[in-house]
């Protein structure tokens, strides 16, 4: 076959296969934000013939021929074409070694699992979802062993996940965080907590929709581009450049919750918005990584969302539509509001300083299942001892405790991780913007766009096309080092508390 | 070919086509309703290559041989599939003619012309929308020629759309209307006009929101298995009995308009809500015509909602809701607003009475369209003179006149008159009713539930598996007849009016 002519083939698969992502996920979204309830069976029996056939078109014998050959002969690519053709190859090559009769055996399980998940969480009865969690345990093992033999399979996940991860160096991150964040927290828990009474008045929801607008418009948002839709769990969904939709939650006693969630989607959000549009369409339009993606996330919740500097700009607008429930309060008692440490038991309620020890709690019960040297069993025991340990605080229920979060149940082993690595990439890249930006005096002026402006020229515009690694080396001109993300909370936290 | 091994092929080819439709219908809803103005690039190319994929597998030979074998072993088929099977050859006789990349190019045309005419309506720009109708109607003709070379085009897309109502019956008929209706019209013009001035006093959308939600509990329809969205124009659409989407458009200073457009689009819900069991999945499920889905949404909005029984029902809730635009407000003065007969210039605003002439102007204007005997730049001015003709109407902008339907932008030549047969086929089914049910006590207490179990026994069961002419005969006991919409709307108005 002519090189032309197998690049073309395989642009258009690439094609066909953008196609059904795109329907998935409008199906998706809509499920979650329009669709009535009975709508799910046809849902499910729907969205399931799509998947099939999407995945039909990669998973062939003669696709891997095809992307053999582009890749043999790499060197006479465009770099987008070579690098769609490798992306597309270690996946081929990494499914290649399962065979397909356990990986859909295994993907049944894991359909299953989350049902069960879903019903154990509710009735807060661990004993339902404990065989599942097991098999999926034992399962992700095999596909792991079976994918990269002679890898440990913690390290098959974590590079699956985050490309370049390993147990090495989490071990690493994870023990300067128990080093130096726990001794932090426990001198901040005897401290006195800020006053945060007032961000738990009535809110109503009119008002904090007209808010999440402002906070969008404040982000340099295009709402041409980007809509925001109403859920129970806020998510960001990708369907093409110039079609991004965010959603939020609203509580009418928290007004804080919405507006850290449009921040963090937000982030979500401008990521892909300012991927180049020379991507458009190929699989490389994304977000590098899970880690990176939540790093761009972060970057906009916490360290511009609930900056000094930040809440000297919203807390004016905030008070202007919330007049009644913020009189007396000044910007300074909301910055310490919204910058409130306390442990607490679930990990989508953390603050910014204890959230990693919610990730390291399930690093290392990740760890232990992955290995065999836990069970399932010894899950929730495990769960009540960490949480003691780290966070200081006692786990009255499973749902509350080791049930909490759907990773597990639906097959997501080793993704923790990439949220921690994601605050910890994103105060490297703060750090590296500072030594050009002065970012207190812009975002305090509300020219948020020019840092967003610095992430895109550095981060965004490349999608996939380079590696997280490479882009904290071409964006901060170092290789990753977790040393910011602790500095940047000691000093933060530090001076907040006067600890 | 085995006759079982045929079948399950066709059933296989219909779950693959369900699931793509599905697909494609979401993606369409949440064009409409959810997604960011700039979505429209990347929807116009997915529905592209997902259409694509659907004629694929619909136009190839293996799936003629397929249907043709079917067709000759009918007999031995049960119902359902030999009216499938009798449904998709007559859907594939048009695809069977058309070449794929015709097809494609009409699906992009298609879909760029509904975009530009939402915004050639803001604008009230009808010279940004004429080019893509020009293309529109010329695919529309050459269409027609390729399905059928020797029948006249005009008649190929009404029988297309409403079997067996071609120019000579659909001529007949409107002469009929016309001779009727005019001079009723106008009788009624010299009869001073009830005060419904309170209709347009200020209505708070989210008020108007819940009024919604009670009429849509009104009449029945179960929020788990139909939803409602906002829409510049309203519609409805389904994927299968459980997921119906209907939507409104709500205007602050018109409280009617929202009101009667969701018992409309609430009736066609309630259609295919109706469907039987054993047509989820297949293509046979919905309405058996447009005519019919049209008798339906009218016997709802117009013969329920537009009846005094009707207004004596919920009357007193609406005002509940707005006591002061409403104040002093009567039940009979409800009615008699609601009832309103005065020639107006947008059709989905029409009264029950003049509605058939708003869509007499827009047969003749297709007529003429379709036979190249008027040119899409010359629209505007003949559709200005028939609106001064027909209803004594000076139309002062494009976007109160030509461009106020979506229709044509659609690629939709030809449906119209089915929306002036679904109101005759309606008042028919009425007077059949009549004989086994106490029609107003039955609205009078609310029991509306029991109508729609009528019509669900007679017509909505059936989805597809009966044609109008047959539902008709089930319902009615007779053919069709439209003296019962003539007497239908003569009795009304003369008593209204005291004429």
């Amino acid at each position: 076959m002519e090189l032309s002519d197998a690049v073309s083939e395989f642009k258009r698969i690439l094609r066909l296969k953008e196609a059904y992502r795109r329907a998935l996920c409008v199906m998706s979204c809509d499920n979650m934000t329009s669709a009535p309830k009975n709508s799910a069976a046809g849902y499910a029996a729907s969205s399931a013939v799509l998947s099939g056939k999407s995945y039909e078109l990669t998973a062939g014998r003669e696709f891997g021929d095809l992307v053999g050959l582009l890749c043999n002969r790499a060197d006479e690519l465009d770099e987008i074409t070579r690098r769609e053709a490798e992306e597309q190859m270690r996946e081929y090559e990494l499914m290649r070694r399962i065979p397909e009769a356990e990986y859909v055996s295994y993907k049944r399980l894991l359909g299953v699992a989350f049902s069960k998940w879903q019903e154990a969480k509710r009735s807060d009865d661990f004993e339902l979802f404990r065989p599942y969690l097991d098999e999926v345990f034992s399962g992700a093992r095999r596909m792991a062993e079976l994918a990269s033999p002679g890898t440990d399979p913690l390290d098959h996940w974590l590079d699956r996940n985050e490309r370049g991860t390993s147990r090495e160096m989490l071990d690493d991150f994870f023990g300067r965080i128990r080093g130096e964040l726990v001794p932090l927290i426990k001198r901040i828990s005897r401290m006195p907590k800020p006053e945060a009474g007032f961000l738990h008045r009535t809110y109503p929801k009119a008002g904090q929709r007209a808010f999440s607008d402002e906070i969008m418009q404040l982000m340099g948002i295009d709402r041409d581009r980007c809509s925001i839709a109403e859920v129970e769990h806020p998510y960001t969904t990708f369907i093409s450049r110039d079609d991004v939709r965010i959603t939020t939650h609203y509580y009418e006693n928290d007004v804080s919750a919405n507006m850290f969630s449009v921040l963090h989607e937000g982030g979500h959000a401008l990521y892909e918005l300012n991927i180049s549009p020379e991507l458009s369409g190929s699989p490389l339009a994304h977000g590098a990584s899970a880690g990176m993606h939540e790093s761009i996330s972060r970057f906009f919740e916490n360290i511009v969302g609930r900056s000094e500097a930040f809440s000297r700009l919203i807390f004016p607008r905030l008070r202007a539509r919330f007049p009644e429930q913020l009189s007396g309060v000044s910007a300074e008692q909301f910055h310490r509001a919204v910058n409130r440490v306390e442990p607490t038991l679930k990990r989508t309620q953390a603050d910014e300083l204890t959230y990693c020890l919610h990730i390291m709690i399930r690093y290392e019960l990740e760890k232990l299942l992955l290995s065999g040297r836990a069970q399932a069993g010894d899950v929730p025991g495990l769960w009540r001892e960490l949480s003691l340990e780290y966070l200081g605080i006692d786990v009255p229920s499973d749902s509350l405790g080791c049930l909490q979060d759907m990773h597990w149940g639906s097959g997501l082993i080793g993704y923790f991780p990439t949220y921690a690595l994601g605050n910890a990439y994103g105060a490297q890249i703060f750090a590296a913007m500072r030594r050009e930006l002065d970012t207190d005096a812009l975002i305090e002026s509300g020219r948020i766009p020019e840092l967003t402006a610095w992430l895109a020229e550095r981060i965004c515009r490349f999608g996939k096309l380079r590696t997280p690694a490479r882009l904290i080396e071409s964006a901060c001109g170092e290789s990753f080092d977790p040393g910011y993300y602790i500095r940047y909370l000691t000093e933060k936290y530090g001076a907040l508390y006067g600890v | 070919m085995e006759l079982k091994e045929a079948v399950a092929k066709l059933k296989e080819h219909q779950r693959l086509m369900n699931a793509y439709n599905h697909a494609m219908g979401v993606m369409y809803y949440d064009i409409e309703t959810a997604a960011p103005k700039n979505a429209i690039g990347g929807f116009s190319d997915t529905m592209a290559a997902l259409s694509e994929i659907t004629y694929k597998l619909s136009v190839n030979e293996e799936n003629f041989e397929l249907l043709d074998f079917l067709s000759a072993h009918a007999d031995e088929l049960d119902e359902i599939t030999r009216r499938e099977v009798e449904e998709a050859q007559k859907g594939l006789k048009l695809m069977r003619n058309i070449p794929i990349d015709e097809f494609v190019e009409y699906q992009r045309v298609q879909s760029e012309a509904s975009a530009v005419w939402h915004d050639a309506k803001v604008k009230s720009d009808y010279a940004m929308f004429e080019p893509h109708l020009k293309k529109l109607v010329e695919f529309s003709r050459r269409f027609a020629s390729y399905a059928e070379p020797d029948m006249d085009p005009y008649d190929y897309w009404l029988n297309e759309f409403e079997e067996g109502f071609t120019q000579d019956v659909l001529d007949k008929y409107f002469e009929k209307i016309k001779a009727a209706l005019v001079p009723l019209i106008h009788r009624i013009g010299e009869k001073g006009q009830p005060d419904d001035s309170f209709v347009y006093k200020f209505y708070p959308i989210e008020k108007q929101r819940e009024l919604s939600d009670h009429l849509m509990q009104v009449i029945g329809i179960n929020r788990d298995d139909c939803s409602i969205g906002e829409t510049e124009h309203p519609f409805t659409t389904g994927f299968n009995k459980h997921d119906l989407r209907i939507t409104t458009h709500y205007y602050e200073n018109a409280l009617t308009y929202s009101m009667y457009s969701v018992i409309h689009e609430g009736g066609h819900a309630t259609y295919e809500m109706g469907n039987c069991d054993e047509l989820i999945g297949s293509p046979l499920s919905g309405g058996a015509s447009c005519g019919m889905h049209e008798s339906q949404s009218r016997f709802y909005e117009n013969i329920i909602g537009r009846s005094r029984a009707f207004c004596d029902l919920v009357f007193p809730k609406i005002r509940e809701m707005f006591p002061e635009q409403l104040e002093g407000v009567t039940e009979e003065d409800f009615y008699r607003a609601v009832n309103k007969a005065e020639p107006s210039l947008v059709r989905t605003e029409a009264d029950e009475l003049t509605y058939s002439l708003h869509v007499l102007i827009r047969y003749e204007i297709e007529k003429k369209l379709m036979h190249g005997e008027l040119d899409t730049k010359d629209l505007p001015a003949e559709w200005n003179r028939l609106y001064k003709e027909y209803l004594g109407v000076d139309v002062p902008s494009d976007k109160e006149g030509c461009l106020q339907d979506s229709h044509w932008s659609g690629g939709s030549f030809g449906y119209f008159p089915s929306y002036s047969l679904g109101s005759a086929y309606g008042a028919q089914m009425l007077a059949a009713m009549r004989k086994d049910l106490d029609l107003d006590k039955l609205i009078s207490e609310g029991r509306i539930d029991e109508i729609t179990a009528w019509l669900r026994e007679r017509i909505h069961k059936y989805g597809m598996i009966k044609k109008p002419a047959e539902l008709l005969r089930i319902s009615c006991g007779e053919d069709f007849d439209p003296d019962y919409y003539i007497k239908y709307l003569t009795d009304k108005f003369t008593e209204i009016y005291g004429l």
